[in-house]
């Protein structure tokens, strides 16, 4: 009973207070590529958490940025201290709403197209953003996925005049999310 | 002449040596596991879960980007896509700590819901859990 209410209390600090049942997952995958003719650097994270309302369609998404692993260290610790500043900004959140979700459950199977509208936080900066993605229901299980790109610029992402030519300022990003029901 | 050749011979080694250590140090491999590293903090799950639920700022200061231990009981064990283990442990509240496994720790573990143990793994911060990777049962 303790548990409920402090998860009931959660969900209201996330603004996702509405009764039904909420989707979960603490497992959601983020990826993220960028492409130069210099280098590619691409890093992935499977310890994104979500939650989506389906009777309100509002959806808030977590991603740790600690929580990305790239396949050098070097290009991680570049990562964390000169772009993503991860110490002072830990995480990049995603609160909105999945428009053409409204008044579903989720419990019949297809595959439903939405549009992902809300404000993006990337390294401290705010971005209001609209983009298509879709969830599919399958034997029950909810899934969703979303590409997308980010300009670095708008989230005040600075990099070093000295490698301008090693990093993307649009960098392709990849969110997929499977998610369970918890009352 | 002699003497200038293996001067040139060592500059040439010294410098072929120098530069294999930069390239080596530029692409070394993210490190996989904490297994090796010492633990910075050593404190129980539940213990952990109330200091990011009271202060999340003032817990990302003391945990964040570090190696620590965390003692609790499992709640559940489950597997990622890439096949590492996930062990969660119960925090007394909502949220749970999360232990990412490295790939030669989800080998070998043999974990059951109720059972007690000792984690150690980087602290990577908090979403609904604390979220530990590079995990290793200590």
């Amino acid at each position: 009973m303790k548990i409920k209410l402090l998860f009931l209390a959660f969900l209201f600090v996330l603004g996702l207070n509405s009764y039904g049942a909420k989707y979960i997952t603490k497992t959601g995958y983020a990826y993220f590529k960028s492409h130069t003719d210099a280098i590619d650097i691409d890093g992935s994270n499977r310890n994104v958490a979500a939650i989506i309302d389906p009777a309100t369609g509002e959806i808030v998404v977590i991603v740790l940025i600690k929580a990305f692993d790239l396949p050098l260290a070097t290009a991680k610790e570049h990562f964390n201290e000169t772009y993503m500043e991860s110490d002072k900004f830990p995480k990049a959140t995603f609160k909105g709403k999945l428009t053409g979700l409204e008044g579903k459950t989720l419990a019949v199977d297809g595959e439903y197209p939405v549009t992902a509208e809300g404000t993006l936080t990337i390294h401290g900066k705010n971005q209001e953003i609209k983009q298509k993605a879709t969830m599919k229901v399958k034997n029950g299980e909810v899934s969703g996925s979303c590409k997308f790109q980010v300009n670095i610029n708008d989230y005040g992402i600075v990099v070093p005049a000295d490698v301008k030519n090693r990093v993307a300022q649009v960098v392709d990003v990849v969110v997929e999310l499977s998610v369970k029901p918890q009352e | 002449m002699f003497k200038n050749k293996k001067l040139l011979a060592t500059i040439v080694v010294g410098g072929l040596l120098v530069a294999g250590l930069i390239i080596a140090y530029l692409f070394r491999p993210e490190k996989e596991c904490v297994c090796n590293e010492k633990s910075q903090v050593e404190l129980s799950a539940s213990d952990l879960i109330s200091q990011y639920e009271t202060d999340e700022n003032q817990s990302n200061g003391a945990f964040l980007g570090k190696v620590i231990t965390v003692s609790g009981t499992v709640n559940s064990v489950k597997n990622d896509e890439k096949g590492n283990a996930i062990v969660e442990l119960d925090g007394g509240s909502i949220g749970m700590v999360s232990c990412t496994l490295c790939k030669k720790e989800s080998a070998k573990v043999e974990l059951a819901a109720g059972s007690n143990v000792r984690i150690k793994g980087e602290c990577v911060g908090y979403t609904i859990d604390v979220v530990l990777v590079k995990c290793c049962i200590e």
